[in-house]
């Protein structure tokens, strides 16, 4: 058993991984609650698409680099998104099925008939290559971990406000539309960060599982928070390790492991919490 | 306006002034050349049909609306509000501790034992003792309902603007949050009551009887002479 943490640890590689997959599970454990409990959960799904589309324009136009383009595109979507949603031109989760869907057909039509291809393959964005991640991955996700944390602490209170209480929020003089934006473009980012390691088919389960299964356990939103935090913390070490020792996709293993927490905290809502 | 001893002196001391006020939603006019002006220790109920406009003024009161024309000054420090309509997320996990203490003016992130303190003698005031740690969710609609008028007037602000607070409360509390009300006014703040309830509560109290344009602004006693003591208008 042993051997196999001294294993893990001798791959720099994996050491890579395992900052870069906290980081990113961590910060989006912490954003989980205000777009799950707010039923905004498929905003970070959409978002995905979005940030799929940004990094094949990326790679055309900064291949070493694409995130330089995939941020902003990415970030300039989720205001879009919440601005229409905001308007009630459309309603939100439409909004966000016709934004993913345009613009992922739009960046699988630049793959087709993009000259040249690109130095990453289409695959690796969408399951993601967590094994492969740079030094500027790393520097990323734990600049965007630090964000969220700082986020989270500024606003806490104005978060839970607007997010039980809307009109109430707005009465208090609580942002409610910039913290609205604030959130969207914080996920954002989180996405183009996760898109390269993690995929765009699996990064929007990582802000989605960890408040879904802390709400089958808890009794107030710190809770919510707090267990969502260590449950990303015990899924994404235990499926780096597991990946690591089956030889097995890492990203996938995770969200996997996310899929079982989920089922047993479901069955113990359902038969021991009620009991 | 000085309607009988139950009314504390009023200052004179504008908190809220109206002038000419219209509100128009497109085609739609919601309140028409509204003027009257609400003074420190003021206690106004404003009553009228459904569709008078009663909800626009208080969106206009509380400020999330602007007048269309003329000028509405909004002098108090601070306004609590209650409102009728309640926006709130029936499932959200969220306890009573934190529900109130979104009203309070400082907020930080963990609450202090002092806020604490002010939150369970309301709790107790309001006759639901030891619940601050409960899920809002599990709470009845009648004690919600004191939950949110707590959040309401727990940060002391001049003014208090009810809006249809009695509707989920059962008639045995009814009278106790009337009286309840009474006290935050005599401790100096000014109440505006949003109703339908026309009841002995109203008594030498100043009524603004509104449909679209006001029709009435003065003593209850004289409004109710006015419509011949019909309990329905």
């Amino acid at each position: 058993m042993f051997s196999i943490f001294v294993d893990f640890f001798s791959q720099g590689f994996m050491v890579y991984a395992l900052i870069i997959g906290l980081a990113l599970g961590l910060g989006a454990a912490l954003l989980s609650p205000f777009l799950v409990l707010n039923n905004k959960s498929m905003i970070a799904d959409g978002l995905s698409h979005v940030a799929f589309t940004g990094m094949i324009f990326g790679l055309l136009v900064f291949p070493n680099q694409p995130i330089y383009l995939a941020l902003p595109i990415a970030i300039v979507a989720s205001i879009a998104i919440t601005y229409i949603s905001k308007i009630k031109m459309i309603e939100s989760d439409a909004a966000i099925g016709v934004v993913s869907a345009f613009t992922l057909a739009v960046g699988l039509i630049t793959v087709s008939v993009a000259d040249g291809g690109f130095n990453q393959s289409i695959e690796s964005l969408l399951t993601g290559a967590i094994l492969s991640t740079s030094t500027l991955d790393v520097i990323l996700a734990i600049v965007a971990f630090v964000i969220v944390v700082i986020f989270v602490l500024l606003f806490y209170r104005n978060l839970i406000s607007s997010s039980y209480d809307p009109l109430f929020a707005k009465f208090s003089k609580v942002k409610h539309n910039l913290l609205n934006y604030l959130l969207s473009a914080l996920v954002a980012t989180f996405i183009v960060v996760g898109v390269r390691t993690i995929g765009m088919l699996l990064i929007s389960s990582f802000i989605i599982f960890p408040s879904l299964i802390a709400a089958q356990v808890s009794n107030s939103f710190k809770q919510n928070i707090f267990i969502g935090f260590i449950t990303a913390f015990i899924v994404i070490t235990t499926g780096m390790f597991v990946s690591f020792e089956l030889d097995l996709p890492t990203g996938s293993t995770i969200v996997v492991i996310y899929a079982i927490f989920l089922l047993l905290a479901i069955l113990y809502r359902k038969f021991l919490r009620r009991s | 306006m000085n309607c009988s001893n139950k009314t504390l002196k009023t200052s004179k001391q504008p908190l809220i002034s109206l002038n000419n006020v219209t509100v128009s939603f497109e085609n739609l006019t919601a309140l028409k050349d509204i003027s009257f002006t609400i003074n420190k220790n003021d206690y106004l109920y404003i009553i009228g049909p459904n569709g008078a406009g009663k909800s626009t003024l208080i969106r206009l009161l509380t400020g999330l609306l602007k007048p269309s024309e003329g000028t509405l000054e909004i002098i108090a420090n601070s306004i609590g509000y209650l409102p009728q309509v309640l926006n709130h997320k029936p499932n959200f996990p969220i306890t009573v501790n934190e529900v109130i203490y979104s009203g309070f003016k400082k907020q930080s992130l963990i609450m202090k034992k002092s806020d604490l303190e002010l939150i369970n003698f309301w709790l107790e005031k309001m006759k639901i003792p030891n619940v601050g740690n409960t899920l809002m969710s599990t709470l009845s609609g009648g004690q919600q309902q004191r939950v949110f008028l707590i959040r309401a007037l727990i940060a002391n602000h001049d003014v208090l603007i009810l809006d249809e607070p009695t509707s989920a409360l059962d008639p045995s509390f009814r009278k106790f949050f009337y009286e309840i009300i009474n006290e935050i006014h005599e401790n100096g703040t000014t109440i505006i009551f949003i109703t339908h309830d026309i009841n002995e509560s109203l008594s030498k109290r100043q009524v603004l009887y509104l449909d679209q344009k006001i029709e009435f602004f003065g003593c209850y006693e004289d409004f109710e002479k006015l419509v011949g003591g019909h309990k329905h208008v």
